[in-house]
Order: C-alpha cells, then structure tokens, then sequence
C-alpha cells in the first residue's frame, strides 16, 4: 500500500496528499444514494402506472424479486460506471472528490466492482467499514483497501499536481 | 470641377477678347457708318448666340462624355473628399458649431418630433421583423460570452450551496479525525492544505 502514496507523486510526503476525510465522503454518498433512489422513484413510478393499465402484476414474490434486481442493477451500473470513467460519481463531483488508484487514475470497471462490493460491505455494519478513515494516514475506507484506491480532494489534488484534470 | 473650370475658361476667354477689341470697337462706332455698323452690331448678336449655344451643347457633350467618370475616379483615386473633409472636420470650429448646434433647444425638439413620427415608429417595426436583426440576435444569444453569463448566473445558487457544504465538511473532516485520534493517543496529521 505504500506504493500508492510514490506513484500518486513522487517525491511527496504522505501528509502532503490531499486524503478526503470522512465527512465529506459521507455527504458525497449520501447525496449519490438520494439521486439512485430518486432515479429508482420515478422510473418504478412510472413502471407501476403502466403495469396498473395493463393489469397488477403477481405474485409479489416475483415484483419485489424484480424491484430488488432493479435497484442493484442501478446501484453497480450507477457506481462502476462513473468510478471506472471519470473516478467520481455525481455527488463526488459536488463535493470535489475523486478516486483514483496507485498511478493515479480511475480504477478499471473490475477495481471499480470490487470497491462496490466493498462499499456495501462497509454500509452493511452500521457504516462501521468507514471507520478506518479516522485513522488510517491515508483516510483510507474499507472500500479502498479492497480496491487499493485512495480518495483525494481533486481541486487540491490538481492544484499540488498530485492528479491531473479529470477527463 | 473640370467642367466648371473649362465654362469659367472660356467665359475668361470671352470677355479677355472682348476688352481687348474695346479700342476697335470705339474705333469702329466713331469712324464707321451707322449702317456699316448697325450690320456689324447684328454680326455681334449673331455671333454670341452661336457662341452660347456652342458652349451650351459643349457642355452637355462633356457631361455625357467619360471625363466625368474619369474625374470622379481621380477624385476618389486620390481621396480628396477624405483629404479635404478630415482638415475641416478636425477644426476646432467645427466642432464647437457642431456642438452648439446640439445644444439647441430646436435640434433637441427636431430630433423628438422624428423620434415620435410615424416614419421611426415604422422604421423600428421593420427593423424588429428583419431577418437581418432575427441572425443578429441569435448569433449574440448563442455566443460563448452570453451563454457563461447564464450559466454561471443559473449555477451560483447551487454553486454556493455546494462550496459552503464542501467547506463545513472539510472542516469536520479535520474535527473528527483529530477527535479519534486524540481517544487512541495517535499523533494528529499534517494538514494538506
């Protein structure tokens, strides 16, 4: 792992990287799961006004089956997409966040799953998977040791040279 | 120009020819018959008219002819207008007189009176359906500068809102880090920043 911080910026102490902390992740997640769920909203909404035309779809068994596969495809599409592309989500975005990995760059579409699982395994004990960003001294997640990434501030990342733009 | 200096020519001409033969003339009245010099003053009539009508239809054959064009060429050729109009205009009297002339209580009512006429009133509604005005427009709507203006104008709101989130939880970054920290009695990070 300490080949991250060398190939990030040669040269730069670890204290010098811009790490994001935890706070401002924890916005930027949330304000990613309100646009997924507000995606998800509208377009079931728009789903069950149909169905309700056509005739109520049964059993329930197979429309809670489908809303779940719905809802998880739109989550790993969501993520991995923007993570592999442009290494920041939406809500990333507005938080001036980024993901890179060790030569910093976006993860490929593998890291990028991998990280996902992570994410949910990090949500899953009450968020206890973030806590390693309080101490770790490169504010990494459980996400990001799954995934050997790192979180920047990607204004200050930029500014020290330590990423290029995004793009 | 050239023309009026070709009939002012001749009619230099005319009257130089005329002075001169003035002796001849007093000459010709005290020594000359009556009769002799009756025909004589006829001729003379005569002779003028012929002249007149000579010059007249000159005149007209130089109008019609290329020297006009050929003037008007050199005239432009060697921008004359521009070298005579820029000295003029550049006087100082000239501007004042413009000057003063807008002052006037009387140029301000001309200008109100076209102003309130039919004719701006029609002038403006052509303007407003030309076709001209519509690609003006469109060319100014869609350039780089206006559509930055908009679009950071229809951002600021979010845009502040944003940076003032992304500064309070920058500063609770630091806070909890330093706080957990400060419970397992590791030493605090440098500051990136």
């Amino acid at each position: 792992m300490v080949a991250t911080t060398a190939a990030i910026q040669p040269g730069l102490s670890e204290g010098r990287v811009p790490y994001a902390g935890v706070a401002t992740r924890a916005v930027a997640l949330a304000a990613d799961l309100l646009v997924i769920h507000v995606f998800i909203l509208v377009v079931g909404a728009l789903l069950g006004l149909v169905a309700s035309l056509v005739g109520d779809l049964r059993p329930e068994w197979l429309v809670a089956t489908l809303v779940g596969a719905a809802w998880g495809l739109t989550v790993t599409i969501y993520f991995v997409l923007f993570w592999s592309i442009t290494g920041q989500t939406p809500g990333m975005r507005a938080m001036r966040l980024r993901v890179v990995t060790a030569d910093a760059t976006p993860p490929s579409s593998a890291r990028a799953l991998v990280r996902l699982v992570g994410l949910l395994l990090a949500i899953v004990p009450l968020f206890a998977g973030f806590l390693p960003v309080l101490f770790d001294s490169r504010r990494r997640a459980l996400p990001d040791y799954l995934a050997r990434t790192v979180v920047l501030y990607a204004d200050r990342a930029e500014a020290h040279g330590v990423v290029t733009g995004g793009p | 120009m050239a023309l009026g200096i070709a009939v002012v020519g001749v009619r230099g001409a005319v009257v130089g020819a005329r002075l001169l033969a003035l002796p001849a003339r007093i000459a010709t009245r005290t020594l000359l018959p009556a009769r002799t010099t009756r025909r004589l003053a006829n001729e003379g009539r005569a002779s003028r008219l012929r002249v007149r009508a000579q010059l007249t239809a000159t005149g007209g054959d130089l109008l019609a002819g290329p020297e006009v064009d050929a003037f008007g060429r050199a005239l432009a050729e060697h921008r004359v207008v521009e070298r005579v109009a820029r000295p003029v205009l550049a006087a100082p009297a000239v501007e004042d007189a413009v000057a003063s002339m807008l002052e006037e209580e009387r140029t301000r009512r001309i200008v109100e009176q076209a102003l309130d006429s039919h004719l701006a009133a029609q002038m403006t509604d052509h303007l407003l359906q030309s076709a001209e005005l519509e690609r003006a427009v469109e060319q100014i709507a869609s350039s780089a500068a206006v559509r930055a203006a908009l679009a950071n104008q229809s951002s600021s709101l979010a845009g502040e809102l944003a940076a003032g989130l992304r500064r309070r939880a920058e500063r609770l970054d630091d806070a909890a880090e330093r706080t957990a920290r400060r419970w397992l009695r590791r030493p605090l990070r440098s500051n990136p920043a």
